[in-house]
């Protein structure tokens, strides 16, 4: 190993056979401590310019003892690990074959031509400026596809300042970057800080058919390239063989019926991007189609329902790969399947907390919307169901996308992902809307089940949703269908089979309906469920009177997430309510608070410092908060980078010191400072905020996704004085924002959004001691160290030099981040 | 892409590399799935000098594209130059008419396996196998050097 460590750089040379095509020479070097297969072979693909071609196999020259020369096929990250130690000296021979098409799959080898291709002209041009150039200098290839990459580093800059006109945050993630969150086993050794970096500037669009299978939760924490690889493999076969059990599921009638709603939205899906664009056969449009009915079919319980092709269409088209996009599908359903019940209580929930927001943040103009009769902020549903997918153009969907899925923690599966669903139980869900009462009831046994699985799993609303219906399912059967017997007689029940799941909640109508049933049973049963819109004062009282109840019933270590989810509404912050505290505060308040800027928010003052203590620690499940506190600190503190290169480097190792020697206040006024100049606007809106009400803890807030709140949040800002100013009514309203659909403009929301929820996110102060004893076991302290080399690059070159290690570090940065992202320089031997 | 770097990826042509049954198999898979497209197969003209090779070789064509639509399609696939002469010959034929679909085309010349063949070249030639015509002095201009 030690010969290894030595060799920093391993310097390679390619041989590519193609068929009857000359042999072509290439030669670059690799950092052998972060070059994975994966890497080596997208290096190659790009060396060789194999555009779309990537089916090939890779061999090594290795000499054995008696010096005899054999090539050795290279197909995993260990077989390159091998041949980096055995046979990099003086330098790595690798042979290339590639493989003629035929041997791929039927599709790969047509080229479709739709009718939408006639109209490729302007395309044509940049095509010939491209030919142009080319033949203009017709040296070596190397010299041609560096002239390449230069062009497409110039035209990405150009399109990047295009778009990001307010100010960049970062370039997007690239390969080179990305490869350096992996270690030598091409294990995602930093996911939290994978995120951050992403949150603060997107992916490029050609990484993201990797990296958004993280940001989706799909691989289970510590998989290796190759497994990463089986992985894939293994979960579409999976697939395949639910897709091909479609009829053993449900009738013949059923599929139809399901297809056949399925068909009518893919029909009208992002039939604009070129991706979906031509003829209604196309194959993208088949997949899609597949996809989503053998979702709606292996996952009764959702079924399908309008506005789920709006989610899985921009993953299938990041994915280019129906099975591969179906598993990321169940990864986002897993968080965002609870929109699509048939109830709406999630809905409805994530309403109350936008409203909640709105009215925290900009009480003026909460109270126009309330003279208005618009506070129910109905107009937001689209929104909120397809978290505002579809409010911006495509492209820039998919980067609003990707940035708010990396502000939510990761939640990896454990073992896989679940591509079925929980069995359906129509009776049950009969049941579930008939007699929730029953169902409660029948659920508080398995309270301390789930508490534990709770302590694993932060975030998970929906897991919460299914576990519930699937644990009365199957522990309450008996119960069920006395019940059933008891209230109907059988023969409904089985007609309610048939029909049941498909009454889904396909329009908004019916959502208010729901909405409202909901709320008016929940108001009767548990009194929470509208808490929030009541006002301010009677929800101190009411919870006031729970939250006694609450710690009554559970002798502390009894998990309030679980009874959120149960009662839809937060108990877990009612303690809070009543001593008037910051609602997001979760752990021990330090004495030595803060010094607030101006512009903090207002709950931020050091009104009431140590008082929380005992309660918050109690309330809340020791390992839950601290995962969120992690990430969401750093995300807060390292909110808001501004383009100066230098001023942040200091500014940030300031912070960073900070972080470390426990001194909160100076940090938080960081973030503020330079998190504001931007938004000269929101910073306005935010210094006269409303004491009167606060906001959940962002473990809660949204419901699992507080980002996309803000947002929500930021767009009703961004058009707060024209509503205001032209007095729009409810109609005018909404019809003013259905003219904005995939209209707006994406940096101005990001940035508005990213400060506000900095300053949310900040006006807590995380507890520290907390995170020192999370520190060993959990990436806490990683995620803290991080905010400084990843900020510490400069904006534009994210391959620069290693970054410096910090004295004050516990972590070795050195080895956590390698000296040199994979820097392949190509020299020509042709 | 660019024409200097040229890479035929066979040297056989479609019809020696594949048997009979087999691409009427194939022609059978692909009509089945895409009912309203055409399966073509284009070439490059063993002898071709100029143009470049395409990415494939194999083509779904809607059947209401003209052939002059067509012939746009596949020029802006090898990213010709407007001064490059290119001519889309039929089943080794000859040249079909510009205002015909792509049907019509389909229906009149396809191939006993199912397929419809086309060579592509940047000189007007006249049948298989025949050795290229002296260039005509309009279609020099191709030189895109």
């Amino acid at each position: 190993m030690a010969s290894e460590e030595e060799r920093e750089v391993v310097r390679v040379k390619v041989k590519k056979c193609d068929g009857a095509l000359p042999v072509e020479f290439r030669s670059f070097a690799v950092d052998p401590q972060i070059t994975s297969l994966e890497v080596l072979q997208h290096i190659l693909i790009r060396a060789f310019d194999l555009n779309g071609r990537h089916n090939f196999g890779i061999s090594f020259l290795s000499r054995d003892r008696n010096g005899t020369e054999m090539y050795l096929s290279l197909a995993s990250d260990w077989d390159l690990d091998l041949a980096f130690l055995s046979a990099a000296k003086p330098y790595l021979q690798l042979k290339m074959d590639i493989k003629s098409s035929e041997e791929s799959p039927v599709m790969e080898d047509w080229d479709i031509i739709s009718t939408k291709d006639v109209i490729g002209s302007e395309q044509h041009l940049v095509e010939r400026t491209k030919t142009l150039a080319s033949a203009a200098l017709p040296f070596t290839q190397s010299i041609l596809s560096q002239v390449g990459r230069t062009l497409s580093r110039v035209q990405q800059a150009l399109s990047w300042s295009y778009e990001e006109e307010m100010k960049p945050f970062m370039p997007p993630l690239s390969d080179a970057e990305f490869h350096s969150f992996l270690n030598g086993q091409g294990q995602l050794t930093r996911p939290e800080e994978l995120r951050l970096r992403i949150y603060h500037g997107g992916v490029e669009p050609s990484l993201r058919k990797v990296v958004w299978r993280y940001l989706l939760n799909v691989y289970p924490n510590g998989l290796s390239g190759q497994e990463r690889m089986d992985y894939m493999k293994r979960k579409t076969r999976e697939y395949e063989q639910l897709k091909r059990e479609w009829r053993t599921h449900v009738s013949l009638e059923d599929l139809e019926f399901i297809r056949g709603n399925v068909l009518k939205d893919v029909l009208r899906t992002d039939r604009s991007h070129p991706y979906y664009a031509g003829s209604e056969d196309s194959p993208h449009l088949a997949a899609l189609t597949d996809l989503l009915t053998t979702f709606a079919i292996t996952h009764p319980q959702i079924s399908y329902c309008q506005g789920m092709s709006d989610i899985a269409s921009p993953i299938l088209a990041v994915m280019d790969n129906e099975a591969h996009a179906f598993i990321c599908f169940c990864g986002i359903m897993k968080r965002l399947g609870g929109n699509f019940r048939p109830d709406g209580q999630l809905m409805s929930l994530k309403f109350q907390h936008l409203k909640l927001l709105l009215q925290y943040s900009d009480p003026e103009f909460y109270s126009y919307l309330v003279s208005r009769g618009a506070d129910d902020l109905f107009f937001c549903y689209r929104w909120l169901l397809l978290e505002l997918k579809r409010e911006f153009a495509f492209d820039d969907a998919l980067r609003m996308l990707e940035i708010t899925w990396s502000s939510l923690p990761p939640d990896p599966p454990e073992t896989e992902v679940e591509l079925l669903g929980p069995p359906s139980e129509v009776a049950e869900i009969v049941l579930c809307r008939g007699k929730d009462k029953e169902v409660e009831k029948c659920l508080e046994d398995d309270n301390e089940q789930k508490t534990k699985e709770h302590m694993r799993h932060m975030l998970r609303p929906l897991r919460e949703d299914f576990d519930k219906s699937k644990k009365s399912a199957c522990d309450d059967a008996g119960s069920q269908s006395q019940n059933s017997e008891n209230h109907t007689p059988p023969t409904p029940i089985k007609k309610a089979n048939v029909t049941n799941p498909f009454e889904r909640q396909t329009s908004f109508g019916e959502f208010k309906y729901y909405t409202t049933r909901n709320e008016d049973s929940l108001d009767v049963e548990k009194g929470q469920q509208s808490q929030s819109s009541v006002t301010s004062k009677s929800v101190t009282a009411r919870t006031s009177r729970q939250s006694t109840i609450d710690s009554d019933d559970d002798p502390g270590e009894k998990t309030p997430l679980i009874r959120n989810c149960e009662n839809g509404s937060s108990p877990a912050s009612s303690p809070l309510f009543r001593v008037g505290l910051p609602v997001w505060k979760m752990g021990p308040a330090h004495s030595s608070v803060s010094s607030p800027s101006p512009l903090s928010w207002p709950e931020c003052s050091p009104k009431s410092p140590a008082q929380p203590t005992s309660r918050g620690s109690e309330t809340f499940p020791r390992t839950v908060p601290k995962v969120w506190t992690s990430s969401a600190h750093v995300l807060s503190s390292t909110g808001m980078y501004l383009p100066t290169v230098p001023t942040i480097k200091k500014s940030e190792s300031l912070c960073y010191t900070q972080h470390h020697s426990q001194v909160s206040s100076p940090v938080s006024s960081f973030g503020k400072g330079q998190s504001m100049p931007g938004v000269p606007n929101a910073s306005k809106s935010e210094s006269s905020l409303m004491k009167s009400c606060s906001l959940p803890p962002p473990q809660e807030f949204g419901k699992g996704n507080p980002f996309m709140l803000f947002l929500c949040l930021s767009i009703l800002l961004e058009h707060r004085d024209h509503i205001i100013k032209n007095c729009l009514d409810y109609n005018e309203l909404a019809m003013h924002f259905d003219r904005l659909v995939r209209r707006h403009n994406l940096s101005r929301v990001l940035q508005r959004a990213k400060a506000l929820f900095a300053d949310y996110l900040q006006s807590e102060i995380w507890d520290s001691e907390e995170g020192d004893e999370v520190g060993s076991d959990s990436p806490t302290s990683a995620a803290l160290h991080s905010a400084s080399p990843i900020s510490d690059r400069p904006i534009h070159s994210p391959l620069s030099s290693p970054p410096p290690s910090s004295p004050c570090s516990t972590y070795n940065l050195a080895t956590t981040i390698p000296s040199t992202a994979a820097q392949v320089c190509y020299s020509s031997t042709l | 892409m660019s024409p200097l770097h040229s890479r035929p990826q066979h040297s056989k042509p479609f019809k020696q590399r594949k048997n009979f049954a087999t691409r009427k198999q194939e022609v059978a898979g692909i009509r089945s799935k895409f009912p309203n497209k055409v399966p073509v197969i284009i070439e490059r003209y063993e002898g071709e000098k100029y143009l470049p090779p395409l990415d494939k070789t194999k083509f779904l064509v809607p059947h209401e594209l003209t052939m002059t639509q067509f012939v746009t399609i596949i020029r802006n696939r090898m990213a010709l130059l407007p001064t490059q002469a290119f001519y889309l010959l039929v089943n080794n034929s000859g040249l079909a008419s510009m205002a015909l679909t792509m049907a019509q085309v389909y229906r009149d010349h396809q191939d006993d396996d199912g397929f419809l063949y086309m060579t592509y070249a940047s000189q007007e030639m006249f049948g298989y196998h025949q050795a290229l015509l002296p260039p005509a002095i309009d279609t020099c201009t191709h030189d895109c050097l």
